[in-house]
């Protein structure tokens, strides 16, 4: 009784709310790029050749960093419920997977570093390369469980929080002669590649844990 | 770009819904990805210009998207801790 | 220290000592410790730099707003900060005492990322790394919470992280919307071109919304009794002092500098107000266990604070700057206190509880020093709170709020005393002495911690005009 009065508020409420956002999307002028011109001015100096990356990695390079910020605290986080779960391999020894990640890895590898360093000229970037190579890495770990399984903790820990460790050094760097995460021209095209590269690495293994944790053998 | 606008605020809405409404953390999990998903939607189609998606606004998407992500792996794995605790609480039994 | 290096190093030391906590986890809570202090040191120096006007706003990369991102620091965000930060080293060293090492190992570097969180929303101005900040707040919240990593915990932190995701989502909607008509993102910028027309009205509607649900103004409070209640003591007295007090500051901003429609339009958030005082308060004479009605006099302070949007009066800007203050450290001695009674009595049941003051005397004294500060008795910083609202109410003629003010110190006071009385009497049956030298120390100095904070919630009484001059 009380569940279908709640709903039939609820379905309502959303109806009133459907119809409130679509007419104040509709009432909107067209697009004013004010920002995009900016963009387009000083993309010469930003040290890469696409908009999108020269944003992300240099005119706000902060909001980059705080996203970083934010996937390793989640990793932090998923720490504190970590010591539930217990690793078991999904998989037992055959042909057929071995056959398939030996051939897939290299391959995802390989993509991945196309990705990572077509995103100065194209679409791509460090953390679609990372999401890639994280894919890669699961796939790894599902079918052959004893690769790299006695790593140590601590240099697990250092894998963490290279990438974000670099970038705040890179800041720090530029902070020591003019603004946190100031970078022009020549200079600011190694800046990025090097922190992308790092990012990709240790953003990989991140995105991998996230989910290799959940893994579990069901009898 | 009108479509794609109303099918923006057409997934938010059903997100918002299925958060509201969906009993089971694992569903309402889901439908708060679609709400964000209809959320970004209605970020990119209101900011088109030059035919082109605005730059910047693809960026701040981009790090919603990653933002989000991390969010909702954490969000699972909590969500895993509790079913096992609760089962483990019921039939007092390992695994 | 050159002033204009000090936002940066705001932002770089939460995050170093964060990471450097995590990667060695046995260290944690000495780093942790070197980092409360840090950055107390560094936010009391912001204080003092904006109190000379030397600090100028922060562009990052040195890209100009709208292109880039600015940090500012002004009074009452700068003033907040220096408040988060001495809270924060007080319950560090709580913490040191409190908990057990798995636990330190987590929650130092958890609290120096939610840390960073306060720095970016309390300097930050633009609106899409606010966001950011908002999810770091949020992620590093809900990550301390499950510290305790029992069945209720677990299911107070899920509803918890779903309902401040939902919220964050309106955000990030009026985020778009705003930034699909206006065309930026800067605060600064956004105040000069905003016009008063419907589409900004929705967009400011989703953003009221989502600060709503986050500061559990009732009725969106239905998370926060369990969360803070569930969590560990020193994660409870964080939470309710210092975490909901960043979107609570980020209503009031965008609505005082951005979305500036005159104050009558807001005039219902002071009547949600009037709901959530006398809502919490009745809940919390209810309540059965401790920090349940911890939890619930912090739905009730809160209504407080949202009565600044309904009384156009001078004086209620200073009223609602203290009662923030003064409730962060009522809020957080008092969970602190709580925290070194509950250990002891191992149960949250008040019943349970009679007796108390004979054996954790400086615990019980803390309660009452926050009590004196929560029902607003002379001199705390909470008493001068409620007389300026009480004469913005009464020169206003709003006599609601005049009502509601009084009605809320009552019942403050009846579930006060109500346990501070069962405190005083005597002990249920008789209480073994602790055993071992180590467990009764830092039981001492947990309860001191604990004193400290409650302490400062009266002591800063004498202060008041001392603040009223910083900010303005």
């Amino acid at each position: 009784m009380k569940s279908k009065l709640f709903h039939t508020l609820v379905l309502s409420g959303a109806f009133f709310l459907f119809v409130v956002l679509c007419s104040a999307l509709f009432l909107l002028d067209r697009f004013e790029p004010v920002i995009a011109e900016d963009i387009i001015k000083n993309l010469p100096y930003s040290g890469v050749s696409h908009d999108v990356t020269a944003v992300l990695l240099n005119f706000r390079a902060l909001d980059t960093l705080m996203e970083v910020g934010v996937i390793f605290l989640a990793l932090m986080a998923i720490y504190t419920v970590k010591p539930h779960f217990r690793y078991k391999p999904l998989s037992f020894e055959n042909t057929i997977t071995n056959t398939f990640v030996a051939l897939l890895f290299p391959l995802i590898v390989l993509c991945s570093f196309y990705i990572l360093y077509g995103g100065s000229y194209q679409s791509g970037g460090a953390f679609a390369a990372a999401a890639l190579l994280a894919g890669g890495i699961i796939v790894l770990r599902l079918v052959k469980p004893r690769y790299l399984s006695d790593l140590q903790e601590l240099s697990l820990r250092f894998v963490y929080v290279s990438g974000l460790l670099f970038f705040i050094l890179v800041g720090i760097w530029t902070l020591l002669s003019g603004s946190f995460l100031e970078y022009r021209g020549d200079i600011a095209t190694f800046f990025i590649i090097s922190i992308e590269s790092v990012l990709t690495l240790s953003l990989a293994v991140i995105l991998a844990t996230y989910f290799i944790n959940a893994v579990q053998r069901f009898k | 770009m009108s479509i794609f606008i109303i099918a923006g605020v057409a997934i938010f809405i059903f997100g918002l819904v299925g958060v509201i409404l969906q009993k089971g953390f694992i569903h309402k999990l889901v439908s708060l990805n679609i709400f964000t998903s209809g959320i970004f939607l209605i970020f990119i189609s209101t900011t088109v210009h030059h035919e082109k998606a605005d730059p910047l606004a693809t960026a701040l998407v981009l790090t919603g998207l990653v933002v989000t992500l991390g969010a909702t792996a954490f969000a699972l794995m909590l969500i895993r801790a509790y079913y096992k605790k609760r089962n483990q609480s019921e039939n007092c039994n390992d695994d | 220290m050159m002033t204009n290096l000090l936002i940066p190093l705001l932002l770089i030391t939460p995050l170093l000592f964060g990471i450097f906590g995590f990667v060695f986890p046995k260290k944690a809570t000495a780093l942790g410790i070197v980092f409360g202090a840090t950055f107390l040191f560094l936010s009391l120096k912001l204080l003092y730099s904006v109190s000379e006007n030397s600090i100028e706003a922060y562009y990052f990369g040195a890209f100009l707003p709208p292109l880039g991102i600015t940090f500012e620091a002004l009074p009452f965000g700068s003033l907040i900060l220096a408040i988060s930060s001495l809270i924060l080293f007080i319950v560090f060293i709580y913490g040191a005492f409190f908990l057990n090492p798995k636990q330190s190992s987590l929650f130092y570097p958890l609290s120096s990322f939610l840390t960073l969180g306060f720095v970016i929303v309390y300097l930050s101005r633009d609106i899409f790394n606010i966001y950011v900040g908002l999810e770091i707040v949020g992620l590093s919240a809900i990550a301390l919470t499950v510290l305790q990593k029992d069945l209720e915990s677990i299911h107070s932190a899920l509803v918890y992280f779903i309902t401040t995701l939902v919220a964050s989502g309106f955000y990030l909607l009026a985020v778009a919307i705003l930034y699909a008509k206006y065309s930026v993102l800067d605060i600064n910028a956004l105040s000069l071109v905003i016009q008063n027309d419907f589409t900004t009205l929705v967009a400011f509607g989703f953003m009221i919304v989502a600060f709503l649900i986050k500061t559990a103004v009732f009725p969106f409070s239905f998370w926060l009794p369990k969360a803070h209640a569930n969590a560990l003591s020193p994660v409870s007295a964080i939470l309710s002092a210092l975490v909901i007090k960043t979107t609570f500051y980020l209503l009031y901003l965008f609505a005082s500098s951005m979305f500036t429609f005159g104050i009558n339009n807001y005039t219902i958030l002071g009547y949600l107000g009037v709901g959530a005082v006398f809502y919490g308060g009745i809940k919390a004479l209810l309540a059965t266990e401790l920090k349940m009605l911890i939890a619930y006099s912090t739905i009730s302070q809160v209504g407080y604070l949202l009565l600044v949007f309904a009384l156009d009066h001078p004086y209620a800007y200073y009223a609602m700057v203290f009662m923030l203050l003064s409730h962060a450290f009522a809020k957080a001695g008092m969970f602190l206190a709580s925290g070194a009674i509950i250990h002891r009595a191992k149960s949250q049941n008040i019943t349970k509880l009679q007796g108390y003051a004979s054996i954790t005397p400086l615990a019980v004294f803390a309660i009452g020093f926050s009590s004196i500060s929560l029902i607003g008795l002379p001199p705390s910083l909470g008493f001068i709170s409620k007389w300026y609202y009480l004469q913005s109410a009464f020169e206003s003629s709003s006599w609601i709020f005049f009502i509601t003010i009084l009605g809320g110190g009552i019942l403050s006071a009846l579930y006060l005393f109500k346990i501070l009385i069962l405190f005083l009497q005597k002990p249920l049956q008789k209480i073994e002495e602790f055993e071992k030298k180590h467990d009764k120390n830092s039981s001492k100095i947990v309860q001191l911690c604990a004193f400290a904070l409650s302490f400062l919630s009266v002591f800063l009484g004498f202060f008041s005009n001392l603040l009223i001059g910083f900010l303005g």
